[in-house]
């Protein structure tokens, strides 16, 4: 083959796949059309392998493997007094809140219904740029892209993608999530970025003698509208002073560890948004350009006083 | 494309989307890709190529174009390395998987950084070189397996 000839042919594929890529930002119908094709496919196959799994160690687990049983049995029974005790204490707390509630006149946010949902894997093939998992669910079973994912300890993070039975989400941890959240005692709203894999969340946005403390709850604060208020997210590490935001603000850098343990996901919820809640404006579930922090300048030398 | 030969084609897919699962970044797609290449069938390779770049990027998550745009260079480089050594040995595929590696390296961080994506350098390496590495082996297997059936497949219809 001439080599003018391969260069053409290496030129007319480019300007092709320029074409394609660009005509897809725009409409995005290549990306829900491989959503509604690859992505089942993929779920199909992986639901297959996830439910001969399921057989297998069932009948180890069921049949074979119950040696410890019954001390689990004994630790269990006693581990549901003590929960069925503080249950009884909370009770009498959640009835006088509901009667404060209707005393003040207050309306409380309608509760979003949640949907079981199986993890069936994680990032999968060399297009997997994003922290990911797949679920069970696709947006005919309540998980249209957007929809928050979370499990008993947590934060999970948020559907990206979904085909017909089958959907993608993207982790808390991932450095385009964003969740806004608030400190469980001092009250202090901020941003909650994903650090990459492996590494820290930052709490963004917290101006600097917000009364802020290692090992505080952070929860949802509702006020972006994609998640519902309260649900635990993750758990304050480390603080530090020296950071300014883009204004030139003093914020503190503050750093937090997710609830979730991501590795050992098996189950999550889908919360479905009730009705009468309010739809976010720009409800992107991948923020591409993070916020910089910066260091504030030093002040010059002699410029005090 | 006869019965048997979809449905070989197809348990690939399903056996090269599970060991996906097992390690994540690599595509064992590709492998089979190669293997389609090599039978200079151009509506297998059609068919074939369509259904692994719609695999890949439905289970993917960047922007619909990578997996496109590597395929179809790997179309190209098969096509021109064809001229200048015999297509079907193990020691070409092996070249011509440490290729299709580099030219993985290249577009995935030309897309990445197109998608204001953060991208991992020393993990990106990592992936394409455990791809270089596998890339041969599974073919070989692959295409052993696909002789021994397409073998049967031929004599039964003798």
């Amino acid at each position: 083959m001439l080599p003018r000839r391969i260069f053409l042919i290496i030129l007319c594929t480019l300007l092709l796949f320029l074409g394609i890529y660009t005509w897809n930002q725009r409409t995005g119908q290549w990306d829900r059309l491989c959503a509604a094709v690859g992505l089942e496919f993929t779920g199909g196959i992986m639901r297959g392998l996830d439910s001969l799994e399921d057989t297998l160690s069932g009948v180890w687990d069921n049949y074979v493997d119950l040696r410890d049983v019954r001390r689990e049995n004994d630790e269990l029974k006693q581990r549901l007094r003590i929960l069925e005790q503080r249950l009884a204490g909370t009770r009498e707390d959640r009835a006088e809140l509901e009667r404060l509630r209707r005393l003040m006149h207050l309306d409380y946010p309608a509760s979003w219904p949640a949907r079981a949902s199986r993890v069936l894997a994680w990032r999968m093939g060399p297009n997997a740029a994003l922290s990911t998992i797949m679920l069970s669910n696709g947006y005919l079973s309540g998980a249209a892209p957007g929809t928050p994912v979370t499990s008993w300890e947590g934060v999970v993070g948020r559907v990206l993608k979904a085909g017909p039975s089958t959907s993608v989400a993207l982790l808390l941890t991932d450095t385009g999530s964003r969740v806004a959240v608030i400190t469980s005692e001092g009250r202090v709203q901020g941003i909650l970025s994903g650090g990459g894999p492996g590494l820290p969340l930052e709490l963004r946005f917290v101006r600097q003698n917000a009364p802020v403390r290692v090992g505080e709850l952070l929860v949802t604060s509702g006020v972006d509208s994609c998640y519902p208020k309260g649900i635990p997210v993750a758990r304050v590490t480390a603080i530090s002073t020296g950071g300014a935001s883009r204004s030139g603000a003093s914020v503190l850098e503050i750093q937090a560890e997710p609830l979730v343990d991501f590795h050992r996901l098996e189950e999550v919820f889908l919360l479905q948004r009730p009705l009468d809640s309010i739809t976010p404006e720009t409800d992107a579930v991948y923020a591409r350009r993070p916020p910089v922090l910066e260091k504030p300048e030093e002040p010059e030398a002699g410029s005090g006083s | 494309m006869s019965w048997i030969n979809a449905g070989w084609w197809l348990c690939y897919a399903f056996a090269a989307v599970a060991l996906q699962a097992f390690m994540p970044g690599l595509d064992f797609l590709l492998p089979g890709f190669i293997l389609a290449l090599q039978e200079r069938n151009a509506p297998q390779v059609l068919a074939v190529g369509a259904l692994f770049v719609l695999l890949q990027e439905g289970m993917g998550s960047m922007a619909f174009g990578g997996t496109l745009l590597w395929y179809a260079l790997a179309a190209i480089v098969f096509y021109v390395g064809c001229g200048l050594l015999q297509g079907t040995g193990f020691l070409f595929v092996t070249l011509f998987g440490a290729l299709l590696s580099c030219a993985h390296y290249v577009i995935f961080a030309l897309l990445s950084t197109l998608q204001d994506i953060p991208w991992n350098p020393s993990l990106l390496l990592d992936e394409c070189l455990f791809q270089t590495l596998f890339t041969p082996w599974v073919w070989w297997m692959a295409a052993g397996l696909r002789r021994m059936v397409m073998h049967e497949d031929r004599n039964r219809q003798r």
